[in-house]
This record gives C-alpha cells, structure tokens and sequence, in this order.
C-alpha cells in the first residue's frame, strides 16, 4: 500500500527538519545526522514531484545536512567546532520563535473571550440651531473634511479618468480652403488678418499648422521685410 | 467635579467609543490632568473585577478600552454567529512572533529564521493590521523594517510590547536534552 505524506503542512526545511527530530525523538544538540539526512531525503524525494518552487529549499537544506554528514565521517581533529554547530544554532533559533508563536496562540484564544464593541458612528441632532452651525463653516472646511474622509478610506476612490474627447471645430484642411479663397482675392496678405478672422484659440492653432503645411507643400510664401516685422503671405 | 462624576464621564465616553481610548484624549475631553486619569482608570478597573460587574477595562500601551468579561463568554456567544474569519496560521504566527520579538527587522531576517521565504505571510500580516512598516535600514537596498502595531497589541490582549510572553525554550526538554546528551 502507497503510504502518501502531506508534505505541503511543512512551511519550511526547519519545520520538517524539526519534526524528524521530535518523531525520532533524539537530542538537539546531539543529532545523529546520518540518520535523519537520509529521512529527510526520503521526503525530500517524495516532494521533488510535486512542488520545485519550494523544494529548492528543502534541497538547500538536504545538501546541508549531507556535507555536516561528510564531515562527520572524516577524523576529527581536536578543537574543531562540531560540523553540526552551525545548523543547530539555526535550529535553536527557530525553535525559540516557534515555540514563542504557540504561546502567541495561547494569547490569542485567551483574549478572544473579551469581547469589545466597534465604535459608532454617533449622531447626535444638530439642527437645533442651523444658522449658528453654518455661519462658522466655510467652503473650504467642507473641502477639507471630505478630504480627510477619502484620506481615511482604506481603498482610495479611483479618479475619473475618462473624458471627452470632442470633435474638431476646425480642420486644417477647411482652413486651407479659406486661406486659398483670401489669396485668390488678394495676392499678398496679412497674416494678422487670417488670425482675426476668428479669435478662438483652437481656430489659431488651426490656422498656424494650415499655414505651416501649406508652406511645406509650396502653396505659398512667408515673408517678413525685417525682424519682429509683419508676416505677408504671398501666393506661390 | 467629583471623582464619581469624573469616573461616571469616562465610563460613558469609553462605551460609546468602543475602540481603545488615547488617555490624554480622555483628559483633554475632561480638561484634567493626565495622571488624574489614570489615576481613576485604574481605579476603575479594580472595580470592574468585581463579581456583578460584566465588562472590563482593558489597557493597551496608552489606551484604555471596555470589553466583555472573559468569564461570561460562552453566553455572549450565544448570541453571535461562528467566526468565520480565518485564525492565523502556524506559519503566520512563526513570522509574527519574529517581528514581535525582533523589531524592528528586516524580510531577510525573518527568512533566514524560518528557512523560507516569508513574502506572502508578511503581506498578509499587514493586510490584518497586525504589522507595518517603521522605517528603513540604512543599509545597501534600504530594506524596509517591520514592527507590531497597536492593534497586535489589542489583539493578543498585551498591555504592552513588555509584556509579551518570555522568550525561552522549554526548559524541561533542554535539562533533559543536556543531561541525557552523550557522544557518538
């Protein structure tokens, strides 16, 4: 029969480390090494085929313990700190946390048993003098609450982020047109009397990309008789 | 006002509040002096004690809140449905008492502790307000550092960090350990 171990319910190299130790029922500070390096890899082997993202440490681990196991097999020399040294200082630490986590755990049950009320949103009526209430609040304190509410929001309101993107009043192409038209009346032109035609900003951008494109295609010409002086469009 | 009076206030105020109360926020409320406060506070909890009494005045660092007596539970409990919200786990609970004891500490440190990557537990950790993030280490990286919150205080019941459960090995099993440690 397959003997299947949920290997998942170990968090960790330590944890599984620390229950081969407690099953065998050994000594800390006095591991038999060989002895649970092979356990460990027996699992470890069982776990390769299942998850890699977390055997990777367990593999840490399973080398560790097969170089302390090496060490151990060659002479000592004296003096020389125990192989397992390292590890069990490692495993020491651990074992302070985790047993310092189930006594957490023994407060946590213990403190669950007082019970406590969430604050209330209390109102109480304010409208027993409104004129009084609003004459000391201005714009700006309203501002300022709803701001520290949405500050004080765990999830921020998202901003809107759609707008409208409206169609062009102006093209450049129909103001081409109408630079033509002007031209075809008038040889020479001022430039200020295109621009005056409409005082809208949108329409003078229009108007500068129109009389740029038409000068690139040579439509027409720019000229200024001297610098900062009047443009004069003059037909191609 | 009296003492009774003073006492009576801040009964009420903790009632309505529900939360743990700041103790100087009691005194600004009251326009006495903090010791005075506290002074009635824990008179007030010794009060509580007493055996007709069903709630009792919890203190957390500098803040003060009513709960239910513990004693009573199981009938209060009568009255609300299961906690369906998930206890925290093992693991969880490995990385919460790092940071607890070692604060302030960085994600490296609670991972060589544990042996593994804490990542996911640490982010779960503070998405139940139980850690945050009190600075950062002036270290390469500038990794961030991890403390407990007020709320892990409220949450295990300690009045303050100091009375965290002392940090030990079961000294049974070392004694055991050290005396019946022999060569290989």
């Amino acid at each position: 029969m397959e003997y299947i171990v949920h290997i998942s319910k170990f968090h960790g190299p330590f944890e599984l480390l620390f229950y081969l130790i407690e099953a065998n029922e050994v000594d800390i500070y006095d591991i038999p090494i060989s002895e649970i390096a092979d356990q460990y890899l027996s699992y470890v082997d069982l776990l390769t085929g299942f998850d890699m993202e977390i055997t990777s440490e367990f593999i840490l681990m399973a080398s560790t313990l097969l170089e302390i196991k090496s060490k151990m097999l060659l002479p000592q020399r004296e003096n020389q700190e125990d192989p397992r040294a390292f590890l069990v200082n490692q495993l020491v630490e651990y074992k302070l946390y985790r047993e310092a986590a189930s006594r957490l755990k023994e407060q946590e049950a213990l403190e669950a048993r007082f019970i406590s009320k969430p604050a209330e949103e209390i109102e109480y009526d304010g409208t027993v003098n409104e004129q009084l209430l609003f004459g000391e609040i201005s714009a700006y304190d309203l501002l300022y609450t709803i701001k520290k509410l949405l500050k004080n929001r765990a999830i921020p309101i998202k901003e809107e982020t759609t707008y409208v993107i409206e169609k062009d009043e102006y093209t450049v192409a129909d103001c081409i047109h109408l630079i033509n038209e002007k031209l075809e009346k008038l040889k020479k032109l001022n430039i200020i009397e295109i621009f005056s035609v409409n005082q809208s900003k949108k329409f003078m951008i229009v108007v500068f990309l129109s009389l740029l494109e038409m000068s690139k295609l040579r439509n027409l010409k720019l000229i200024q008789d001297r610098v900062f002086g009047e443009i004069f469009i003059h037909k191609a | 006002m009296n003492e009774s009076k003073l006492k009576s206030i801040i009964e009420s105020i903790l009632f309505a509040w529900g939360d743990p109360l700041d103790i100087r926020e009691i005194s600004k409320i009251l326009n006495i002096k903090d010791s005075l406060t506290y002074t009635l506070l824990t008179e007030m909890s010794q009060a509580y004690l007493s055996e007709d009494r069903g709630l009792v005045l919890k203190k957390f660092d500098d803040c003060y809140q009513l709960k239910t007596k513990d004693d009573n539970f199981f009938y209060v409990s009568e009255l609300f449905k299961p906690n369906t919200r998930t206890s925290l786990s093992n693991a969880a609970l490995e990385a919460l008492s790092i940071i607890a004891y070692k604060q302030p500490v960085t994600k490296i440190e609670i991972d060589l502790i544990r042996g593994v990557k804490s990542d996911y537990i640490v982010k779960s950790l503070m998405d139940r307000n139980l850690i945050e993030i009190i600075g950062k280490l002036d270290k390469p990286g500038r990794p961030v550092l991890y403390g407990t919150t007020g709320n892990f205080l409220t949450h295990f019941g300690l009045a303050s960090l100091k009375d965290l459960p002392e940090l030990v090995l079961d000294e049974e099993k070392i004694i055991n350990k050290v005396s019946g440690g022999d060569e290989h």
